[in-house]
């Protein structure tokens, strides 16, 4: 009953959002107070009725029920709770369904937290993320339904992909989803204020919060797969520029161009015809990235040719979506007025260049990404555009913009003054030079790219740090008067701040790892030693061991540091039984920001085992740069700025609080 | 019928979160100008004025810049200001009103209701995993554990070559193909080869690669073809294959043989014939074997029988292809036949040890377990001279409860 119960709530749902769709806008468009106000709580029972359905799905996982198609051929009563849950989206037809739930999710919190937004700009926000919805739900109930029941239920699911039994990939769709679906809400704005033929500072302001929510999501997403990637495909790789990897990235990139470029729109009143366009490109780059991961078509291009109908309807929706909005900004965007010009060099300016930064770097990435599969479509030759490709391309465009980037925040706003930023920057410019020249003393450089690489990561880190220094006036009043200054200064600075930090970290760890990075890979037999990174590792044999639904043999190893052990390690290698499938799972020990890595390969004669041990200097920066980045975006959507209107229109909300 | 009241209870909930706010009476804008302040984005503009100072003070901006932003943010808040919500006109509101009220009232249950009906299945219950094994024990459990005791010992003896032949049609059994695969090819290795076992090798292998006849699968068949030559399971692979590949005049050729030696009453038969017709060739053309009456085939299972020995006869992929779309009778009754051709056959020259589980297994599942009694006493007799196969009748019995 539970399962045909969360059938009819997700049926209910797509019903409820055809209302949402239509009602509000006809409402917005007729001036009609009561049929935009319907908006809101739809939108809110709407989400309802999806979580009703997920939660549906996911008691059939926790109760194993076999009778779920979708259910038998993705679990296994033998699999621990955890990836029962997280089985849910773990195929198919639950990720999609968890993608509908996040769509629905961001249209009730506007529904919830809209409140200092004019209401024909919610109606309309919610009637276009309700249009999306429809898209979305039709999918999932017409083709990829999964409360399909069988009536001879097999006593015996056929289990998840073992590689996908893992807490990272447990959490890592659904923060990569939050990101990448809360750019529909942005999407939406875009095209709601297209609808309605206005925009003005304001808009910015009211979907700036709903950028941050979305980029900050994107960003632990990616970071969080990227160190999935890392520990459990056992090479020690953190990135690939794999076609599902850039799927995410994209949408990151145009992202954050938009993060960007509404900052220019909210103070200048400037750039709104291009706030638009990106913010409608951000999410077709999402879409896109579903239709690549969704429609099996990376898969194979001739498996999606054979059983097309999947794949096609998503092509449906993102032809529909892109094209149809891309057309209403052809028709709609000359009718909104420009904003007045700027100077080249000032806040805007500074800006702008990062906008174009961002879209060549996304544009190379997209090229990237399409060109091999255009070309198995058109002439059946299959090629692969790997890192190669990405370094000579992207690489480029983004060593002028981190160059630059430490200049924004310091350029004032309307008429910046580059000398005197250069001046205020010098100290950072001179730290950054020192570091990067005695790191480089220390741990030797081959490479004059690894120079420039570690000089820019460090004055990326410095200039953001000295952004703060120069605004509290640190040195040129009281110490007491700074620290007050520093705490007075408004949450977005600081936002900006640690997050243009954290894009330098990052870097640092990137350029670190690819310069210093100690690699070994041989044959070890059980009481051997291998020298990697300043330590040694002795392996001291192999020891097999069986879990519920896996058996594994445990390589031991010793790592010792000048004799003194520091650390056991034990990587494995498992053999998932009802799928037939291996996996490694690697060892990893952390030592500051560096780590050691340890990951067997094939076993030899003799209890001996081929070995892949790794020394990776300031590995961990890559991530925790992205959390840094991630504790700006917090920052910056905690500013107070975001909130304004909000107590003023306290007494309507009271009103309109029990109608809810 | 509870199910059908919940699903009413949802309904009202989609319908009031509708209805409720057209029920409230029209406000604010309609009623009268609202303050100024109460517009959102003029609270925006006057922010940003305020914001300025700040900005100047922290050097955000230049002060010469100053009274311009000033300017172009009053700019702003005027327009802001100025531009009025307009109201629509209440009569045709009134109207409107209705259309949604319809909406929630008569769109949103019909259309819910004929979608799911179309999509779903209101009548069939939850079956979570718990409930299933308490009510309906049949047996599948115990065989997964004879399963994992079995596999087990092969974790711990992986040169027990016995212990790979009994594994490897239970695997076959648990859908496990790719096993089943890896398993006979151990028992060959290690207890010899032997037609079936290549032929069940080989059909293994077919079933893990979703019925298709691989180049491995292709020379197991070929190799238990040499060794039986008129055994009918490589020959009926081998016929597929030469199909499947397009070689279609081979594949004639050998299905049409294969045909020959049939009595037609084989559950194969029906599959050669529509791979024949596949081919381009009506069977009923083939020269007096195919549809044959008794009479004319009596000596066809004799032959086949001597010819391949001690063939333990799995179903066929056209077996199971035969037996899913049959009804469950007719199935049942298929089973039952399968079960009884064995139960002849050993009674009549005894068997392997294999051989013998295999009955009893079978009867077990068909909750025949009186049979099974007696088809243990009967392996027992049949087994006397042979210790190990005593001992694994013994654990087996111990396993299914018997």
């Amino acid at each position: 009953m539970i399962v045909e119960l969360g059938h009819f709530a997700l049926v209910l749902g797509l019903v409820l959002v055809l209302v949402q769709s239509v009602v509000p806008i006809w409402g917005a468009h007729t001036r009609d107070e009561r049929l935009m106000s319907v908006a809101a709580p739809v939108a809110g029972v709407q989400f309802l009725m999806v979580g009703l359905a997920f939660a549906a799905l996911t008691m059939a996982y926790i109760q194993s029920d076999f009778s779920v198609l979708n259910v038998c051929q993705n679990s296994h009563s033998d699999k621990p709770l955890i990836y029962r849950i997280s089985g849910v989206w773990g195929n198919h037809e639950g990720s999609m369904l968890l993608w509908v739930l996040i769509l629905s999710l961001f249209g009730a919190l506007v529904a919830a937290f809209g409140r200092t937004m004019p209401e024909t700009l919610k109606a309309n926000v919610l009637g276009v993320q309700g249009w999306i919805s429809v898209a979305f739900l039709a999918f999932i109930l017409f083709t990829s339904n999964p409360f399909i029941r069988i009536p001879n239920p097999p006593m015996e699911g056929q289990d998840l992909n073992p590689i996908l039994q893992d807490v990272g990939l447990a959490i890592h769709p659904p923060l990569l989803y939050l990101g990448y679906v809360g750019f529909s809400i942005t999407f939406s704005f875009a095209a709601a204020a297209l609808l309605d033929g206005r925009i003005d500072a304001a808009w910015a302001r009211w979907v700036r919060p709903w950028i941050l929510i979305a980029w900050i999501f994107l960003t632990l997403g990616i970071a969080m797969g990227s160190y999935w990637a890392y520990y459990e495909l056992g090479w020690g790789g953190y990135w690939f520029w794999d076609p599902v990897e850039n799927a995410s990235f994209m949408p990151w990139l145009a992202g954050t161009a938009l993060l960007h470029s509404a900052l220019v729109m909210e103070k200048r009143d400037a750039l709104k015809v291009w706030t638009v366009l990106l913010a409608i490109l951000t999410f077709s780059l999402s879409l896109l990235g579903t239709f690549l991961v969704r429609s099996g078509v990376l898969i194979s291009v001739h498996a999606f040719a054979t059983d097309p109908s999947r794949g096609v309807f998503i092509l449906a929706i993102l032809a529909i979506f892109i094209g149809g909005s891309l057309s209403l900004y052809a028709w709609r965007a000359p009718l909104l007025k420009q904003g007045g010009l700027f100077a080249p060099i000032s806040r805007e300016g500074s800006l702008i260049l990062n906008n174009l930064f961002l879209t060549a770097a996304c544009a190379a990435v997209l090229v990237g990404t399409l060109y091999p599969l255009a070309l198995d479509v058109t002439t059946g030759d299959k090629i692969s555009v790997g890192a190669p490709f990405f370094n000579m391309t992207f690489g480029p465009l983004m060593i002028p913009l981190l160059i630059a980037m430490p200049f924004g925040p310091f350029l004032a706003w309307k008429r910046g003054d580059l000398l005197a930023v250069a001046q205020r920057l010098m100290m950072a410019f001179a730290l950054a030079i020192v570091i990067a020249l005695a790191v480089v003393w220390v741990k030797g450089a081959t490479n004059v790219m690894v120079r420039i690489g570690i000089g820019i990561a460090v004055w990326v880190m410095t200039g953001a740090v000295s952004e703060i220094v120069w605004r509290s006036k640190l040195r040129r009043v009281p110490l007491g008067q700074s620290f007050r200054r520093a705490v007075g200064l408004p949450r977005s600075s600081w936002g900006t701040m640690v997050a243009h930090f954290g894009m330098g970290a990052t870097m640092l760890g990137i350029v670190a790892v690819s310069a210093w990075q100690q690699e070994v890979i041989t044959v070890m037999a059980p009481g051997e030693t291998k020298a990697i990174g300043g330590y040694e590792l002795t392996f001291d044999g192999l020891s097999p061991s069986s879990s519920s639904n896996y058996r594994e043999d445990i390589g031991h190893f010793t790592l010792r540091k000048g004799g003194a052990v520091v650390a056991d390690m034990k990587p494995a290698k498992r053999f998932y039984m009802a799928r037939q499938m291996p996996t490694t799972e690697s060892a990893i020990e952390t030592f500051w920001f560096s780590q050691v890595y340890v990951s067997l390969g094939d076993p030899k004669e003799g209890g001996a085992i081929v070995v892949r041990a790794y020394y990776k200097p300031l590995v961990t920066l890559i991530w925790l740069g992205a959390v840094v980045m991630v504790l700006g975006g917090l920052l910056s959507l905690s500013d107070r700025r975001l909130r304004v209107g909000a107590p003023r229109r306290a007494h309507h909300v009271a009103a309109a609080a029990p109608a809810e | 019928m509870m199910i059908w009241f919940l699903f009413a209870v949802l309904t009202v909930a989609a319908a009031l979160a509708i209805l409720v706010p057209l029920a409230r009476r029209p406000d604010k804008w309609s009623e009268g100008e609202p303050g100024e302040d109460s517009k959102p984005d003029v609270a925006i503009y006057k922010d940003q004025l305020s914001e300025i100072e700040r900005d100047l003070e922290r050097g955000d901006i230049e002060p010469k810049d100053v009274e311009a932003a000033r300017t172009e943010i009053a700019r702003r808040l005027l327009k802001a200001a100025r531009t009025k919500e307009e109201a629509a006109p209440a009569d045709k509101g009134g109207r409107r009103s209705l259309v949604a009220v319809a909406i929630a009232v008569v769109g949103v249950p019909v259309v819910a209701v004929s979608l799911y009906l179309t999509l779903g299945s209101p009548s069939m219950p939850d079956e979570p995993l718990t409930a299933r094994v308490m009510s309906t024990d049949d047996g599948f459990h115990q065989f997964s554990d004879l399963v994992a005791k079995v596999e087990k010992r092969l974790a711990e003896k992986p040169d027990d070559g016995r212990g790979w032949d009994v594994i490897a049609p239970a695997y076959m059994r648990m859908g496990r193909a790719a096993d089943a695969a890896k398993a006979y090819a151990n028992a060959i290795r290690l207890v010899g080869e032997n037609a079936p076992r290549h032929a069940n090798q080989g059909e293994a292998i077919v079933a893990a690669h979703d019925g298709i006849v691989t180049e491995d699968a292709r020379k197991a068949f070929e190799r238990a073809a040499a060794l039986a030559p008129k055994m009918v399971k490589p020959r009926f692979y081998l016929a597929l294959g030469f199909g499947q590949q397009g070689k279609n005049e081979q594949a004639i050729a050998a299905w049409e043989s294969l045909l020959k030696d049939a009595d037609g009453n084989e559950v194969w038969v029906p599959m050669a014939q529509a791979e024949l017709r596949g081919l381009g060739v009506d069977p009923a053309t083939l020269g007096g074997s195919a549809p044959a009456g008794p009479m004319a085939s009596a000596p066809a299972p004799q032959a086949q029988q001597s010819a391949s020995g001690e063939d333990l006869k799995g179903p066929t992929v056209g077996d199971v292809e035969a037996a899913g779309e049959m009804s469950d009778e007719d199935r049942q009754a298929m089973i039952h036949g399968i079960v009884s051709q064995l139960d002849e056959r050993l009674k009549e020259q005894g068997g392997t040890v294999d051989e013998w589980i295999r009955l009893v297994r079978a009867y077990v599942v068909l909750g025949e377990h009186e049979l099974a009694d007696e088809a243990v006493k009967r392996a027992r007799a049949d087994l006397k001279d042979d210790p190990d196969g005593l001992e694994t009748i013994d654990a087996l019995v111990k396993h299914l409860g018997l």
